[in-house]
């Protein structure tokens, strides 16, 4: 078989003593980079990547690779303890896992979200090695139009899902994705809600909102009790999951899993996005939504898995096609060229020992990230021990900082505070921020996408249904909002039906 | 807790290092490190070449380039934050192709390339190729064009952004063939290059290292290069110019710029230095491999490229009705 003599071939690249060695390197420097927020994969990269230069391509990429998928890791524990999502793609981690953590589960999170990783990231690996070329159609055959329907279904998912008030949520969303308009509209070079800032020319960056509405929101409500030490800091608690905990992970570390690696495989979705539909399938599934939010294993364990299974999947467009997913795997593709290697489809074919290779170490790498990350639990959690007065200004100087290296905009700095104070009202007034985070990322996303598919069709609105992806989406769609309707009608009926069964 | 301070303490004292010392000017230039002011975030081309070079230049006056990037606002952040510098030869700018375009695309854009820099050298330009998708049956730039005017207004084509150059060498294409094209913008050049390989999109003008794998591929066929010459990088491709339209030439440049009332004695010398730089054989061949054609010129040639730049795009952006605001 094929897939073995080329799995031999990555096996035999990755465990040589030096590519073992760049491996270990190079989610080491991820892990803690992680941990810093705002300081993303991006950035690291960016600034190492001329260590990589005297590297052999192998190497380099090895080193890249683990560097990128040890941070998605090093992301996740601040997420859980201190409600700082390191990475955009740990903010969902920051709903769940946080409140674990206030209930003294910090251990038990962090376990469960390394060993949701790790499972992903096995999948993920197996599944590039055995249908990483043909997936990469799938990449090429989503359009403007497929693009569009898949993110409507997701907005539609999400109402379905309100806790609370309904109002509550349209209005949230609304906000957020009017926020996410705010830059050079893409058709028209149009600026949109610029009010004459420079910083606001190229938009608002997702870590900027993200950072303010959870980590430094969540600084200010600790600050009410001055003096007191109600936080988190408090309680410990065991360090490892209870049985019961892990039953409760199993499943959605599966779905979370396919959710990721499907989000991955897509140019520009992202990991992100990857996160949130997770851990919307999952309140989907539960059979008692109300304790997401509130601590919920599953509302943690799916979106950290989705999130590495992107990770991973991830690498499928940019090696087969040469297509970019994110700014991080341009990046790469940069170091590509500057190794003498043209991304592209011929990769694959004409370098095999790089390809494979890089693929065995990602396993080899997810392996290492959890021998690395369960025994630093316990390091972790003993963060938790500091006086908060301690805490929050390091929290504060890491988030500035953090926030300062995306874009080098001193805007971005004030934007945070802005968005902190909206975050601790919106807390007060009991409104959700996730319906908000939302309308962010999917209301821009959806408008250009609308736009391009129009524009594409000459205005035809019948290309949205012409296309069999965009159909199925938007057939899903309208069954959600059935679905949605017809429980309220027939409620009354059912519960007497339930009441007779289990009378 | 002794940790996390001493962390702090680290994070603080780069921070300071990062700032430019005030040092007093004194007579020997340069006596300090040399603030190189980048329009674009670190890790891309630019980015590299800027710092392929700065490094090499460095070397030769004995201080250092510091590359800050100040990406934004199509490049306008950073032509302030140059323009308002002092003109001491301490900060110098990337100018770029944006800068020249932004004369006209923008109402207020908050500088004059011309009249608020000092060109020094121009330091690489990268030419794009007009590629088809797969469903697009024609194999020269003529072909492309009788195709488009047997069908005015069918055909697409993919930019990377409006105003952008990607966007407007096709528009400058237009005009010239006199061919209607609809375009798509699209927010960076990875998301076109998937439409084209899917047949979404018609063609696109796309950079000749993300391109040249996929035409070798036969996924996308390329037709012609916008420099002037043919490129380097692939010299089997014949010219826009060499395809029946004289004159045309589109190409992402990038050179180096001090603010006005910079000495002449600085300007020659950095010239001096960094003409050194580009011709030397090993950096050339380095900026090549990343896509960048380099040619030795003069500041007076840079000055005069710049201003027939402007000229040039000031009409493009007219034509096409790429202004926003």
């Amino acid at each position: 078989m094929d897939i073995f003599s080329n799995l031999a071939l990555g096996f035999g690249v990755a465990f040589s003593p030096e590519n073992l060695l760049y491996c270990f390197i190079g989610v080491l420097l991820g892990t803690f980079i992680g941990v810093l927020p705002g300081v993303g994969p991006l950035v690291t990269i960016a600034v190492l990547l001329p260590l990589t230069f005297g590297l052999p391509p192998e190497g380099a990429l090895i080193m890249l690779a683990g560097i990128y998928y040890g941070a998605a890791y090093g992301g996740s524990t601040t997420a859980i303890l201190l409600n700082l999502p390191g990475e955009s793609s740990s903010v969902v981690t920051c709903i769940d896992g946080y409140q674990m953590a206030r209930k003294g589960r910090a251990g038990a999170a962090l376990a469960i979200a390394a060993i949701g990783s790790f499972i992903a990231g096995c999948f993920g690996t197996a599944l590039i090695a055995l249908a990483g070329p043909p997936l990469t159609a799938i990449a090429l055959d989503f359009g403007a139009a497929d693009y569009f329907s898949l993110m409507l279904m997701a907005v539609v998912f999400t109402a379905a899902l309100a806790q609370g008030s309904l109002s509550k949520s349209i209005i949230m969303a609304l906000v957020g994705v009017l926020i996410g308009l705010a830059g050079t509209d893409v058709n028209s070079g149009v600026r949109r809600f610029t009010f004459g800032a420079y910083g606001l020319v190229e938009g608002i960056d997702f870590t900027v909102v993200a950072m303010g509405l959870f980590a430094i929101s969540e600084i200010v409500r600790n600050l009410e009790h001055s003096g007191s030490q109600e936080v988190a800091t408090a309680k410990v608690g065991n360090l490892m999951p209870s049985r019961q905990e892990l039953r409760e992970a199993g499943f959605p570390i599966l779905r979370g899993t396919l959710v990721g690696t499907f989000f991955g495989i897509l140019p520009g979705a992202g990991q992100t996005i990857s996160s949130f539909a997770a851990y919307m399938i999952e309140k989907r599934v539960s059979r008692d939504p109300s304790k997401f939010g509130k601590g919920a294993v599953a509302g943690l364990a799916a979106p950290e898995a989705a999130n590495n299974a992107a990770a991973q999947t991830s690498f499928i467009p940019t090696l087969s096609l040469g297509i970019p997913g994110s700014a991080t795997m341009a990046l790469m593709l940069g170091a590509l060229m500057i190794q003498g290697i043209s991304p592209g489809p011929q990769v694959m074919s004409q370098h095999p020992a790089l390809f494979w290779g890089l693929i065995a170490s990602m396993w080899i790498g997810n392996l290492l990230l959890v021998i690395l990350n369960l025994p630093l639990v316990g390091l972790w959690v003993n963060m938790l021990r500091l006086p908060y007065r301690w805490l929050f200004p390091a929290i504060l100087v890491f988030c500035c900082i953090g926030v300062f290296s995306i874009n080098y905009s001193p805007l971005d700095i004030y934007l945070i505070a802005v968005f902190g104070l909206v975050g601790y009202v919106l807390v007060k007034l009991n409104c959700e921020v996730t319906p908000f985070i939302l309308g962010f990322v999917l209301g821009p996303m959806i408008e250009e996408n609308f736009r391009r598919a129009l524009l594409l069709s000459k205005g035809d609105l019948t290309t949205f249904v012409t296309s069999p992806i965009s159909a199925g989406f938007l057939f899903l769609t309208a069954i959600v909002v059935i679905a949605m309707i017809v429980p309220a009608l027939r409620k009354k009926k059912d519960e007497v039906v339930l009441d007779g069964e289990t009378g | 807790m002794k940790r996390l301070t001493g962390w702090l303490f680290a994070f603080c004292a780069m921070a300071l290092a990062i700032q430019p010392h005030a040092v007093q000017a004194q007579e020997t230039y340069p006596n300090q490190a040399i603030r190189f002011v980048v329009p674009f975030p670190p890790g891309g081309g630019a980015d590299t070449l800027a710092r392929i070079a700065g490094e090499a230049a460095g070397k030769q006056l004995g201080q250092q380039f510091i590359i800050e990037n100040q990406p934004g606002a199509g490049g306008n952040l950073a032509a302030i934050v140059v323009k308002d510098a002092a003109p001491d030869g301490y900060t110098l700018l990337q100018g770029n192709v944006a800068h020249t375009i932004g004369m006209s695309l923008y109402d207020d854009p908050g500088y004059e390339i011309q009249q608020d820099f000092v060109p020094i050298i121009r330091l690489g330009s990268s030419a794009f190729i007009l590629a088809v998708g797969p469903n697009v049956q024609v194999k020269t730039l003529q072909e492309f064009v009788e195709l488009a005017r047997s069908k005015p207004g069918e055909l697409t084509y993919g930019s990377s952004g409006n105003g952008g150059p990607s966007h407007l060498a096709m528009e400058m294409l237009k005009s010239t063939a006199g061919i209607d094209v609809r375009h798509i913008p699209y927010k960076g050049a990875a998301p076109v290059l998937t439409d084209l390989l899917g047949g979404r999109i018609d063609a696109a003008f796309l950079t000749l290292p993300a391109a040249i794998p996929q035409i070798e591929a036969g996924a996308i066929k390329g037709l012609a290069v916008t420099s002037a010459q043919r490129s380097m990088l692939a010299a089997n491709f014949p010219t826009v110019a060499e395809s029946g339209y004289p004159g045309y030439e589109a190409v992402t440049w990038f050179g180096l710029m001090a603010p006005k009332g910079t000495p002449a004695e600085i300007i020659g010398k950095l010239h001096k230095v960094f003409q050194g730089v580009i011709s030397d054989p090993v950096i050339r061949q380095g900026l090549l491999d990343r896509g960048f054609d380099v040619v030795d010129n003069t500041a007076e040639e840079f000055a005069a490229f710049v201003s027939s730049e402007t000229k040039k795009w000031a009409v493009t952006v007219e034509q096409s009705h790429a202004k926003a605001d």
